[in-house]
């Protein structure tokens, strides 16, 4: 039977480069470690289970390119190892502690072997190499993986130089092939971010489709006949796909999202901070305390007093959400139906590290969605864009405007009074490096590893997660040296490259530290494709 | 700060007047450093009297931002907080933010460390010395221009303005002026959003006797695009306008007469 219309969930799944050789242990890089024990790993189990069971189901991925570059490094695989040990050493020192605890020692014995599944999984199954698990999914044909810009850069504040924007995505399509064997038909635009003319740029590189918010697709010229609920063609070629709000809203809202449900494990309270053992100070960083992803409290309520976490009770809560938000889909696609003369699609995209580190029981709600999904209806089917892109016919034509997915829905997240000092640096360094690619357009030797060097470093100057960071004030020290080392060391190497004096030890070390797109070419920084 | 030596922080402590300095750890001294450092400014702001005349101004700011000349200036600048952007916090970003948190609000956390041991200065940053003019769209209504102007201009030319128009019938109307006092400096211009898909371009000049405006940069002419494209569109409806208006409402926006608009977050 014909469903009434289709649900294409999307998990923006990213991360910046974080690849620290030059010390044991690096504190940023655990914000990989984490994602890769509460949402990555877990996802991965989700859906393999979904296949194993035989479930029909579709979801849309997109893996940054300096995620997937994370993921196949060598160093931080045998660090995401070393984590796994430590917190399991902890854990083995907790199960002691809390004998005979009625209220923590099921949680501890949970996290236990919480960590033992992924550490068994992580060396066994995936051998250390995760893109592995997610590339035999994608073969299967049980997900769709799309790129995303190479750094995240935020195309909107970067369309100043198109050069900017040839090169994140020429990175970004090369790497994703490199590493998933494919070429990418979807992308996931930094932050939804979006202005006139990219879409020119994305049908350059024969990306078929990407997404806006909501109000970017409501704005567009003409107005879109169907609202959010069928993609449009853009000026430039590709399709463009409308975030659906009332399903994004019964997830991601802090005051009627599912996430903040008293049952649901609690974010900010870590063992790292209640547990005063001598054994903790392994989980330390510099003797100072910090989250350990050993969380033993459920929300509770809005107070400071927090109750033991109930796995089982947590569960049960994601399995009731799972069927409250697919009922409510399917009452969407009656009422869309009812005046549409093609099947709606609803498009819901989430950050894929909001299903599991920050909603910890996120995968299982995906898990019981897509099961029920399958089973318990027949109005709504998953599908994913690329497929409904197949089927669907002509679209109407459309301009969306500027827009993005930030607060204020422009760019006034990643250009304000705490970020906005880095843009003309960041628009200058662009206009140097395109130069150089006319300079020197066949360079080789130590000058080709020198200008590819400038490019990595210029790329990584530019991930919008700085300016993000810069303005949340959450670890803005940390990105603020970032964003100035990469500044730093680009312009030491246009340097070298001008001069003809190359510092070989230098390139050597940074080359080891900023060691992502190892294909680079520094020709990608020019106003036309270079593949 | 933290990245600054011991030696450095107790430079600034003294040249800040801070009592005891010489005794006080490193993380204590930073510490005081920012605190004297986020009164001062804090102060002189409640002390000094608004501008009577230049109203748009009152939501604008200049800045300057050019590089820093010498090590004490550099310290300074490094120690002054950040300026924060209203908070406006939507659920995105409070997920997305989780992603980098190390520890709970308000908890003290390890810093960052430090990358010196390749020789690497990174707190010299480099100088563009290219005449540079540039606007750029933030919101509807609010813009953000920035300038670079080369060494030696404001010494041959002290009058310089910088100036945003709108191009209506082929004549430049002015929104708004400034004075340039700094080689480089950055400014946001808050525009009425009824200029919604109008030319607005920003000029660095002066003007001559004859008052015209002669601008100095000349590649520096920046025009914005309109951040809401369906207010000029002719709309050619599929479902029926009603049917439209209601999804629209749905997905957060509202109507105000027959145009549609965004308001606040994306998601609440």
């Amino acid at each position: 039977m014909n469903p009434k219309g289709y649900l294409a969930l999307v998990l923006h799944a990213h991360l910046p480069f974080v690849h620290h050789p030059e010390h044991e242990r690096f504190l940023e890089e655990d914000w990989f470690f984490e994602a890769l024990t509460e949402t990555y790993l877990p996802l991965l189990d989700v859906f393999e289970g979904l296949a194993r069971d035989g479930v029909p189901y579709r979801i849309t991925l997109s893996l940054t390119p300096t995620l997937l570059s994370m993921m196949t490094d060598p160093l931080l695989q045998q660090r995401y190892l070393r984590y796994l040990d430590d917190r399991l050493a902890v854990l083995e020192e907790e199960l002691k502690r809390t004998a005979g605890d009625a209220y923590f020692q099921p949680v501890v014995q949970f996290y236990h072997e919480f960590y033992r599944h992924l550490r068994r999984r992580f060396v066994e199954q995936d051998r250390h190499d995760v893109t592995r698990a997610f590339r035999a999914l994608l073969e299967a044909g049980h997900i769709e993986i799309i790129t995303c810009a190479a750094t995240h850069g935020y195309f909107p504040i970067l369309a100043v130089n198109e050069e900017s924007l040839y090169a994140q995505v020429s990175m970004a399509v090369r790497t994703h092939e490199r590493i998933l064997g494919r070429r990418p038909r979807g992308i996931w635009l930094a932050e939804c971010g979006y202005t006139p003319g990219v879409d020119r740029i994305l049908n350059q590189f024969g990306i078929d489709y990407f997404f806006l918010d909501t109000h970017g697709m409501l704005d567009a010229d003409p107005c879109p006949k169907y609202g959010v609920h069928r993609p449009l063609r853009t000026p430039g070629g590709p399709a463009a796909f409308g975030r659906d709000y009332e399903s994004s809203k019964q997830v991601w809202s802090a005051e009627e999202g599912y996430p903040g449900d008293a049952l649901y494990r609690d974010f900010y309270r870590d063992a790292g901070f209640d547990v005063h053992e001598p054994y903790m100070a392994r989980l330390q960083h510099g003797g100072v305390r910090t989250f350990t992803g050993l969380k033993y409290h459920r929300i509770t309520g809005k107070t400071d007093w927090k109750e033991a976490y109930h796995p089982g009770w947590a569960r049960d809560q994601a399995a009731v959400h799972a069927a409250n938000f697919m009922h409510n889909r399917q009452k969407q696609v009656e009422w869309l139906a009812s005046f549409f003369d093609t099947p709606p699609i609803i498009v819901a995209p989430y950050d894929a590290e909001l299903f599991g580190h920050w909603w910890f029981e996120g995968p299982q709600w995906i898990d019981f969605l897509l099961r029920k999904l399958a089973y318990d209806q027949s109005e709504v089917q998953t599908i994913t864009p690329a497929e409904y892109l197949d089927r669907a016919g002509e679209l109407q034509t459309a301009a969306p405007p500027e827009c993005s997915w930030g607060a204020g829905g422009y760019h006034e997240v990643w250009l304000n009074g705490a970020n906005d000092w880095i843009y003309p640096h960041i628009h200058d360094a662009v206009e140097r490096m395109a130069a150089l690619v006319q300079r020197f357009p066949d360079a080789d030797g130590v000058p080709r590893w020198a200008l590819d060097q400038a490019a990595r470093e210029l790329l990584l100057a530019q991930s919008s997660d700085w300016a993000f960071i810069m303005k949340t004030g959450t670890s803005v020290e940390y990105a603020v040296r970032r964003f100035k080392t990469h500044l730093h060391r680009f312009e030491r190497l246009v340097h070298m490259i001008e001069s003809t004096n190359y510092d070989e030890d230098y390139l050597r070390a940074i080359a080891a530290r900023d060691s992502l797109f190892p294909d680079m070419d520094y020709r990608i920084f020019q106003n036309r494709p270079w593949l | 700060m933290e990245l600054k030596t011991l030696e450095k922080l107790r430079k600034l402590a003294k040249s800040l007047g801070i009592k005891g300095y010489s005794k006080l750890r490193k993380s204590d001294l930073a510490r005081q450093i920012t605190k004297v450092q986020t009164k001062a400014p804090a102060a002189a702001a409640q002390s000094k009297p608004k501008p009577a005349s230049a109203p748009q101004a009152e939501h604008a700011e200049t800045r300057a931002k050019s590089a820093p000349r010498t090590n004490a200036e550099r310290l300074a600048r490094e120690a002054r907080p950040a300026r924060q952007a209203p908070r406006r916090v939507s659920d995105e970003e409070r997920a997305e933010e989780a992603k980098y948190a190390v520890a709970p609000p308000g908890r003290e956390t390890p810093h960052a460390e430090s990358g010196a041991d390749l020789g690497e200065d990174i707190d010299r940053l480099p100088e563009t010395n290219e005449p540079v003019l540039r606007l750029l769209p933030q919101k509807p209504g609010v813009l953000h221009g920035y300038w670079v102007l080369a060494p030696g201009t404001l010494a041959r030319q002290a009058d310089l303005k910088l100036r945003l128009s709108v191009l209506t019938d082929n004549t430049l109307a002015v929104l708004e002026e400034c004075a340039v006092t700094q080689d480089r400096g950055t400014r946001y211009f808050h525009v009425d959003e009824t200029l919604r898909g109008a030319e607005v371009y920003l000029q660095l000049g002066h003007y001559d006797d004859n008052h015209q405006f002669v601008t100095t940069i000349r590649r520096g002419v920046a025009r914005i695009p309109d951040l809401h494209a369906a207010g000029a569109a002719d709309r050619r409806w599929w479902i029926s306008e009603e049917q439209f208006r209601t999804m629209y409402l749905r997905s957060g926006g509202f109507a105000r007469g027959e145009d549609f608009g965004w308001s606040g977050s994306s998601s609440s």
